[in-house]
């Protein structure tokens, strides 16, 4: 009997829980997406699609292009990192540039990430910064490496889908570096966007070729 | 991962010249500047500021064609002769012997928490490391930061001035040039070896060879695929002294601006 008697507010604590449980879930899925997971994710696949070695080179980078394509925001990150000459381009320039930047994007990355794909991530905070947009403060070991490098993801919620705006490695943004970048060659080519557009081109073009020759450790 | 942080080799000659072309440049020209927190994105194109950027360019070149040459090879033989133990040993021990900087300039910046893991992991590492050849503060839990007095500078609202390239010292603001000045007149070091040449050259070489083959990938990643080599180092340095003067606190006050508005959509 006095069992009974405690036992009660417990199964009616348990029995309001569950028929809270589901509202909880929906308004927590609502209010913030997973942003952790979404990173730990976008990582492991590329990692492992930089490192499956059982398809060809042209596979494997396909497969790394249609990942970055799907969960990097490619428009967006082009434009601004084009800067203020994003409107000195002509609509025919604006198309071609963001063709080729999308895919200097891919290549530097697949170049870049190839020597860490056996790397873990460890997910430090995730902090929403307002109008949909998060900051996930993470940090990817590589056993090559004893000192663990900080890497900061940008995301953004777009049509309820999260995609990477920005990547912060020690500190250094992508976006901003490439955009210093791009306005320096313009600047040095008189302003001339073509000058920009052939760079990629050619840049994209010798960062898979270097892939064969590269020297190793 | 990748640091800019200059060598000791180069404090010899940025003593020299820091002092003197530092005090007189740097102070004005810093006075001048807006603070150092200006929004990221916004203040780029203006922010830039590179003044002497042809001669800069010359000098860069020059430094590349100088890593070329004598520091990449000397850093990968380095790399390929020592097993990766003996380098992380060699590494820990000039680190340690950093720490009397760090503890000073953590002081400076009013961290006396940060002061005294600087401290505490000095006795550790001095003693139970075996004169900091090993780091068991680390497995302690006492992690590393690095504290400098161009950081110090930073962290007291000096902006860094014109982005200045020097031949073989690499990329170096006034603010920083003083800064490095400031290093070399409070490293114990620097009066340990005064009268100890032969000393001094190989403390300060393979300091420059143990930081250059931490980031020969890095770099020639980084070199291979970027578009103006120039601008992302000048780039690259600005952002790392800003990240290392806010100690890596994400800035979440400042990200740069993705405007879909006005973005002009095609």
């Amino acid at each position: 009997m006095l069992m009974r008697l405690k036992l009660l507010p417990l199964s009616a604590a348990i029995m309001l829980a569950a028929l809270l449980t589901p509202v909880f879930s929906v308004v927590s899925v609502r209010a913030a997406p997973d942003t952790a997971a979404f990173v730990e994710n976008l990582t492991y696949t590329a990692f492992a699609t930089l490192g499956n070695h059982n398809i060809t080179e042209q596979e494997r980078f396909a497969k790394f292009s249609d990942l970055l394509h799907s969960r990097v925001d490619m428009p967006r990150i082009g434009r601004f990192v084009l800067g203020a000459n994003w409107r000195q381009a002509s609509p025919e320039q604006q198309a071609e540039y963001q063709k080729l930047f999308s895919d200097y994007v891919v290549s530097a990355f697949a170049g870049r990430l190839q020597e860490y794909t056996d790397s873990q991530i460890t997910i430090k905070s995730s902090t929403p910064t307002g109008k949909g947009e998060h900051i996930v403060s993470t940090l990817i070991r590589n056993p090559k490496n004893p000192e663990p490098v900080k890497v900061d993801w940008r995301l953004r919620e777009n049509a309820g889908a999260l995609q990477v705006l920005d990547m912060t490695i020690e500190g250094v943004s992508m976006a901003l570096t490439q955009r210093s970048e791009f306005s320096s060659l313009i600047q040095q080519n008189g302003g001339n966007i073509n000058a920009l557009l052939d760079r990629l081109r050619s840049t994209a073009e010798a960062v898979r070729q270097g892939k064969q020759v590269s020297i190793g450790n | 991962m990748i640091d800019p942080d200059l060598t000791r080799l180069t404090r010899i000659f940025v003593a020299m010249t820091g002092v003197i072309t530092g005090l007189s440049i740097a102070t004005p020209a810093a006075i001048a500047q807006e603070p150092a927190s200006a929004n990221a994105g916004e203040a780029e194109e203006a922010d830039v500021n590179d003044p002497f950027e042809p001669m800069n360019r010359f000098f860069f070149s020059f430094n590349l064609a100088m890593d070329k040459v004598i520091l990449r090879p000397a850093a990968i033989a380095y790399r390929a002769v020592l097993p990766a133990p003996v380098r992380e040993s060699t590494s820990n021990f000039l680190d340690n012997l950093e720490s009397p900087v760090i503890f000073l300039n953590d002081l400076l910046q009013a961290k006396p928490a940060r002061a005294g893991n600087t401290l505490a992991r000095f006795g550790i590492n001095t003693v139970i490391g075996f004169f900091g050849f090993f780091d068991p503060a680390e497995s302690m839990g006492m992690e590393r930061h690095d504290e400098d007095f161009a950081q110090t500078l930073g962290a007291w609202g000096v902006s860094s001035g014109p982005y200045l390239m020097l031949p073989f010292l690499g990329p170096l603001p006034p603010r920083d040039m003083v800064g490095f000045a400031g290093d070399f007149f409070t490293d114990p070091m620097t009066y340990l070896l005064w009268d100890h040449r032969t000393t001094n050259l190989v403390y300060y070489g393979v300091d420059v060879v143990d930081q250059r083959h931490q980031v020969i990938d890095e770099f020639d990643e980084l070199e291979k695929s970027s578009v103006d080599y120039y601008a992302a180092i000048r780039s690259l340095y600005r952002q790392r002294m800003d990240d290392r003067i806010r100690d890596g606190k994400t800035d979440m006050e400042n990200l740069p601006v993705f405007d879909d508005e006005d973005g002009g959509a095609p």
